[in-house]
């Protein structure tokens, strides 16, 4: 049969066809089942590393293991502060749920300290059987957003840990936020003051004093990025405001603390 | 043999696809910031010339003339969907960082180049070759530029400190611009300046 | 309104597909040599981002997306996998089909963008743009007002390139540079002065 008669082009294109789109298939079969378990497990890795727990995972730890026995999963309401089981935890997806107009809801624009716009009426909060909570906070960064947690301790007020898991800051600049040297000195900065207002901030690098009377709730910037720095901020100060986790944090702490 | 030698050492040194073609640099630069993402890079590069190749090569006496062009691109997509899905499943953090750059190799013109001018008309074991050399040419030119760069740009290789940082309370001040996407023109300049001062006959 | 400019903006100048993303630096380079021949390839790039991107999201939002196949019956279908091959499908008919009409209606036209546009179809601009609109979840009207800013700014950049090459012909450059060596500088300090627009906030 000649090479280029139609019924040997024909028949070409469709063993072709056929056999790509099977191997094809079963990559995509295998990739389903393994994206899943490697997002969970993003998840799960980034939750402990807020919380705390970096040192096991860095011992040899299972992140599974780990994560079973002392975090567990629910979802607050933010307007009330209040546990919900509106929507069924085990499937909720936060991040799809701000583009639902059903399951999200717009911030008031004064308000959106983190330039966000809209955001999730519930949040996927992770307790820490050993007290404490992890809260995922979001934001814009200064190229695009900025997703991630903090880990605060069961007097509601306490930062155990704060780390981003997604960003796409400057290289070298804003991407330092990533750097562990800055992240330390994250743990034991007070959210709250004495008289329980929203003091937490993050400066410019350099403009931190150690001896101010609020240097407990200040972060020193980070050297050569003062807009991630200024982003970092608004994200902290609207997830801890009243329209973030306020509300809850003060039930929170009422029951934990 | 010697044409086998020549079908995987000329791509490297005195046809390197990217310095003196100027063939599929477009993905080439983009993820050359870190050693690790050169080196998966890298190896998806040669995977997918070498197989493709073969793969032509073994059905080239069976292509008709007039979807030619269609049966390369199909083969090639298939290729590099199966790897991008292998990244996604075993690699995911490196399949995150290599973002669009993995799905790009199909549009890679060392890819088609080689199975139009060279598979089609080869056997099956030299086209190997031939992939395998042509992908190990690309490769070289994303590896050195990825070492300058992160070397430079972050004291690092493969993510282990080389260089102890300022930031992290060290000696040396990083080169900010290293990271940034033109400092790979400029060393991709020099590289075809160096190769070209060296190989004086390959220059224009 | 504001919006949709600042995507086109955004495409032209600070994420500058050639400068930024090293995209489409096959025929960036070398294409780049007179300036005539750089604004015909930049009017053939312009045209086919515009067509391609949004069909190419169309394509992705009604078939391949995941819950994209809900209305015939497969809620749960997650086709994205296909996306690649489908995109590049795409391209290429819509490169073969505008070729065709071209040839038909503007024979003029054609003439003069003939030997580009099939170029264009292994252009990774083109697919790097779609490939793009689909990780940053774009509508079809964004996608569109996407597809014109990357073809714009694909434009802008190899056209001043041109103008540089041009002048450059009467410069003594040492001679292993001559070529495409000195271009690859050129264009890095074109990178380095287009990053001066990532400045710019609204």
């Amino acid at each position: 049969m000649s090479n280029d008669s139609i019924a040997k082009t024909f028949l070409v294109a469709f063993l072709l066809c056929v056999v790509c789109s099977v191997l094809v298939c079963l990559a995509a079969i295998v990739r389903i089942d393994r994206e899943a378990y490697n997002k969970q497990l993003e998840i799960r890795k980034t939750v402990l590393e807020a919380g705390g727990y970096q040192q096991q995972i860095d011992d040899g730890g299972n992140i599974d293991e780990i994560f079973t026995t002392n975090m567990e999963m629910k979802l607050v309401d933010l307007a009330t502060g209040k546990y919900t089981t509106a929507v069924d935890a085990a499937t909720y997806n936060q991040k799809e749920a701000v583009k639902q107009p059903e399951l999200s809801e717009t911030i008031p624009a004064d308000l959106d300290l983190a330039g966000i716009g809209t955001r999730a009426k519930y949040a996927a909060v992770y307790l820490d059987k050993n007290g404490g909570v992890v809260l995922p906070i979001r934001g814009a960064g200064m190229w695009g957003p900025m997703y991630g947690y903090i880990a605060i301790a069961a007097d509601g007020t306490t930062v155990k840990g704060f780390t981003f898991y997604q960003h796409s800051e400057t290289p070298g600049l804003g991407a330092e936020v990533d750097n562990p040297n800055w992240k330390k000195q994250w743990p034991d900065k007070q959210v709250f003051n004495a008289a329980g207002k929203l003091a937490l901030k993050v400066v410019k690098k350099g403009k931190y004093d150690p001896n101010a009377a609020d240097a407990i709730s200040t972060i020193d910037g980070i050297a050569g990025s003062t807009v991630t720095g200024s982003k970092v901020h608004g994200i902290v100060r609207y997830w801890f405001g009243e329209h973030g986790f306020a509300p809850f944090l003060a039930k929170f702490k009422a029951e934990r603390g | 043999m010697a044409k086998a030698k020549d079908a995987l050492l000329d791509p490297l040194f005195n046809n390197n696809p990217i310095a003196l073609q100027i063939l599929g640099i477009c993905s080439a630069l983009a993820v050359t910031n870190k050693m690790s993402t050169a080196l998966t890079m890298t190896v998806a590069v040669v995977l997918v010339t070498a197989c493709s190749n073969a793969a032509i090569s073994a059905i080239r006496n069976h292509i008709p003339n007039s979807i030619r062009i269609i049966v390369q691109m199909t083969i090639i997509a298939t290729l590099v969907i199966i790897i991008d899905q292998m990244l996604k499943a075993y690699l995911y953090e490196m399949s995150k960082a290599l973002s669009v750059y993995v799905g790009l190799i199909i549009t890679n013109c060392i890819v088609m180049g080689r199975a139009e001018a060279y598979a089609m008309k080869n056997p099956v074991g030299l086209s190997l070759l031939d992939g395998i050399g042509n992908g190990l040419g690309y490769g070289a030119v994303l590896l050195s530029v990825g070492f300058v760069r992160e070397l430079f740009g972050s004291g690092k290789l493969f993510g282990v400190t080389i260089l102890n940082t300022v930031n992290n309370g060290g000696w040396y001040v990083t080169n900010g611009l290293m990271l940034l996407a033109p400092s790979a023109f400029f060393l991709i300049g020099f590289i075809i300046w160096g190769l070209r001062t060296w190989k004086p006959e390959l220059q224009e | 309104m504001s919006h949709y400019f600042m995507i086109f903006f955004n495409s032209v100048f600070i994420d500058n597909i050639a400068l930024t993303f090293f995209l489409g630096m096959c025929t960036f380079i070398a294409v780049s040599k007179k300036v005539d021949t750089a604004i015909m390839l930049s009017a053939a790039v312009i045209v086919v981002e515009v067509i391609t991107v949004p069909v190419n999201n169309l394509l992705y939002t009604f078939l391949l997306k995941k819950g994209a196949l809900a209305w015939a019956g497969y809620p749960n279908l997650d086709l994205s996998f296909l996306g690649l091959i489908c995109y590049i499908g795409v391209i290429a008919a819509i490169v073969q089909i505008l070729e065709m009409a071209l040839d038909k209606y503007f024979p003029a036209l054609y003439n003069a963008l003939g030997i580009f546009l099939p170029l264009i179809t292994v252009n990774c601009a083109i697919l790097g743009a779609a490939l793009f609109m689909v990780e940053r979840d774009y509508n079809v009207m964004e996608s569109t007002v996407y597809g014109a800013g990357v073809g714009v700014g694909f434009g802008l950049a190899i056209c001043l390139l041109a103008g540089i090459r041009e002048k450059l012909v009467y410069s003594d450059i040492p001679k292993g540079l001559r070529g495409v060596g000195v271009t690859f500088i050129i264009v890095g300090l074109m990178a380095m002065s287009f990053k001066a627009f990532s400045g710019l906030q609204f």
